[in-house]
């Protein structure tokens, strides 16, 4: 079969976005996930233990936006698209992985390519229904401070360009590489910052500990997928490059571990 | 994994990817080693703690008479993030080189940390944790305080900094008895109570009280507590939990003298607010000439404060000054 250069298959991102979504049961968990913010919305300001003024509603209002930049919401959404799982009704799904990677001429990174940007689409897709389903709900109570701009549209779109980018390497590796990878990831950052916030060790060998703790913090630590709030950066009084190149070699380093691992796996017909 | 030449596997993963994602490494590591400098002679002019001592020991003085202290440390990376965000806006360098002097304290070792000049500043303003950011009269007067600042929001702090520094000030002028001085530096703001007590606090609405009485520009206290008054009300009303104005209303009666020291007294069960009517109760002794009461209800208060680990910076000095 003649492997085709081709970074995107129009297929796969059809199949990841819609295709296995075609039995409408399978979207009551996206839809649950979207109709949280508007549903705890709607019962603070209904059935609040105080009487509320304008202010306390813009308050409540204002905190949907903590929903959008919740890293367990874009990973849940996230994985609901790359995952064959839900739709399989398999808890390790890679019946669809291996018909498509088999039956495709394309190579395994536009595979994980086109997985992750119909991932993007979706989970970003979903955020900001869920956004604007709680902007309506507010504003039946007229309240107008829950922003649906261009900057939340792309706030949602950079979060979930991020957290996709972990989501497609957990389920490109094998699990076990994926479980151990992450594990230490999450406990290099982990421990860095409870060490950062500890008090002088007593003996030589906390001492050296926690100087080995602070660098892998230091090095590795931010090897995690970061959500960006555009609106801080905006307002910020100077461009972080930092935080931005974090964020961007992030997602490409994901995406070359995800291609990798999954070159790296042997795949049979049998595995099935 | 990369492709060869005119042959394509399933396997293979695109050069240019490879190639673009090691770039974006590198610039991320180049990123991280070069994230707290700032580009040479564009920066904030900071200098260390041993260098300010230096600096207080030269004839002509430091010039400035504001100093800001940021506590910071190589592994921390908030820290960093401010040095990244906050002191690299040219508004800031540019607020923070012409009207501070900005000492930079590195708590990274056990080393950096025990270096005298370090350690006298960590234990006098009681850092316990970093990013710290205190801003202090040059004589060593705790101004301001910050720990987690970003964004535009450090530049408002820079700014409030500069005009709370006017209290203090005030405050010293007070505590030495140069009332004309001291009234010179409150803001017209407060002297007129066009702003709330949840905007400053409850010493600062006393202080100025006591100043209007003591330079005799009596007719202009009534509209400025009820003004004030109005506007704490207001605020009050906007807030979750809704504060307290019964506090404010006693300790108004009080200073129209409709209520006794006892009476006014009587009504707080917190220590705070104890304490801040043991100040109200000094001061009108001060203004009545009873120093043995002044003393009695000041020193009260300080202790108070103390337990509670705040400082009006109001009730010790004017004990202090007192005892004298």
């Amino acid at each position: 079969m003649q492997i085709h250069r081709t970074l995107f298959n129009p297929a796969i991102f059809v199949h990841t976005l819609c295709v296995k979504f075609a039995n409408p049961r399978y979207l009551l968990l996206p839809i649950l996930l979207v109709g949280v913010p508007a549903f705890a919305l709607l019962i603070s300001l209904s059935f609040s233990h105080m009487q509320l003024n304008d202010e306390a509603k813009k308050m409540i209002a204002k905190s949907v936006h903590a929903y959008i930049s919740q890293p367990s919401v874009y990973l849940l959404l996230a994985f609901l698209f790359i995952s064959d799982a839900i739709a399989s009704g398999k808890l390790v799904a890679e019946s669809d992985t291996l018909a498509l990677l088999f039956t495709r001429p394309m190579t395994r990174f536009c595979y994980v390519l086109t997985r992750y940007l119909a991932a993007v689409i979706g989970t970003s897709f979903f955020m900001y229904c869920a956004i604007l389903l709680a902007y309506i709900v507010a504003l039946f109570y007229g309240v107008y401070t829950i922003d649906i701009g261009w900057l939340t549209v792309l706030s949602i779109v950079l979060s979930a360009a991020s957290w996709c980018s972990m989501a497609i390497f957990l389920h490109s590796a094998a699990p076990v590489v994926a479980i151990i990878t992450m594990f230490i990831l999450f406990g290099c950052g982990g421990m860095g910052s409870i060490y950062s916030h500890a008090q002088e060790p007593t003996n030589a060998f906390l001492q050296i500990l926690k100087t080995l703790i602070l660098f892998l913090d230091q090095w590795f630590g931010d090897f995690m997928p970061n959500s960006i709030d555009l609106a801080t950066m905006a307002a910020a009084s100077a461009f972080d490059t930092y935080e931005f190149s974090i964020f961007i070699s992030n997602i490409a380093f994901f995406i070359l571990i995800a291609a990798f691992s999954l070159s790296c796996r042997e795949f049979s017909y049998g595995s099935d | 994994m990369a492709q060869t030449k005119g042959k394509i596997s399933s396997t293979t993963i695109p050069i240019w990817f490879i190639i673009a994602t090691c770039w974006l490494l590198s610039f991320r590591v180049y990123a991280k080693l070069t994230q707290a400098q700032a580009p040479p002679g564009k920066g904030v002019a900071w200098v260390t703690p041993a260098q300010f001592e230096e600096m207080k020991k030269r004839p002509s003085g430091l010039g400035r008479d504001l100093v800001i202290y940021e506590f910071t440390a190589d592994w921390c990376s908030p820290c960093k993030k401010r040095e990244r965000t906050v002191f690299r806006a040219p508004k800031v360098i540019s607020d923070i080189n012409d009207n501070f002097i900005p000492v930079r304290v590195d708590l990274t070792s056990e080393e950096l940390s025990n270096i005298p000049a370090t350690k006298k500043l960590t234990q006098q303003y009681r850092v316990d944790s970093i990013p710290r950011c205190i801003i202090t009269l040059k004589s060593g007067e705790l101004v301001d305080d910050d720990r987690y600042m970003y964004g535009d929001r450090f530049a408002g702090f820079i700014e409030r900094s500069k005009e709370k520094a006017n209290n203090v000030r005030a405050k010293l002028a007070l505590v030495k008895g140069d009332y004309d001085f001291a009234i010179k530096n409150l803001s017209p703001a407060i002297l007129s109570g066009s702003v709330s007590l949840d905007s400053y606090s409850y010493v600062d609405y006393l202080m100025c009280h006591h100043l209007l009485l003591m330079t005799h520009r009596q007719a202009e206290v009534e509209p400025m507590m009820k003004k004030t008054y109005e506007l704490t009300a207001r605020a009050s009303e906007a807030s979750i939990p809704k504060e307290p104005l019964d506090w404010l209303e006693n300790l108004n009666k009080y200073l129209r003298d409709q209520i006794s020291d006892e009476q006014l007294l009587k009504t707080d069960t917190a220590d705070s607010d104890i304490a801040m009517s043991n100040l109200a109760i000094g001061l009108k002794c001060l203004r009545l000439g009873d120093k043995d009461k002044a003393l009695k209800a000041l020193h009260k208060s300080a202790v108070l404060s103390a337990k509670l680990y705040i400082s009006d910076s109001l009730s010790e000095p004017l004990a202090h000054e007192l005892e004298k």
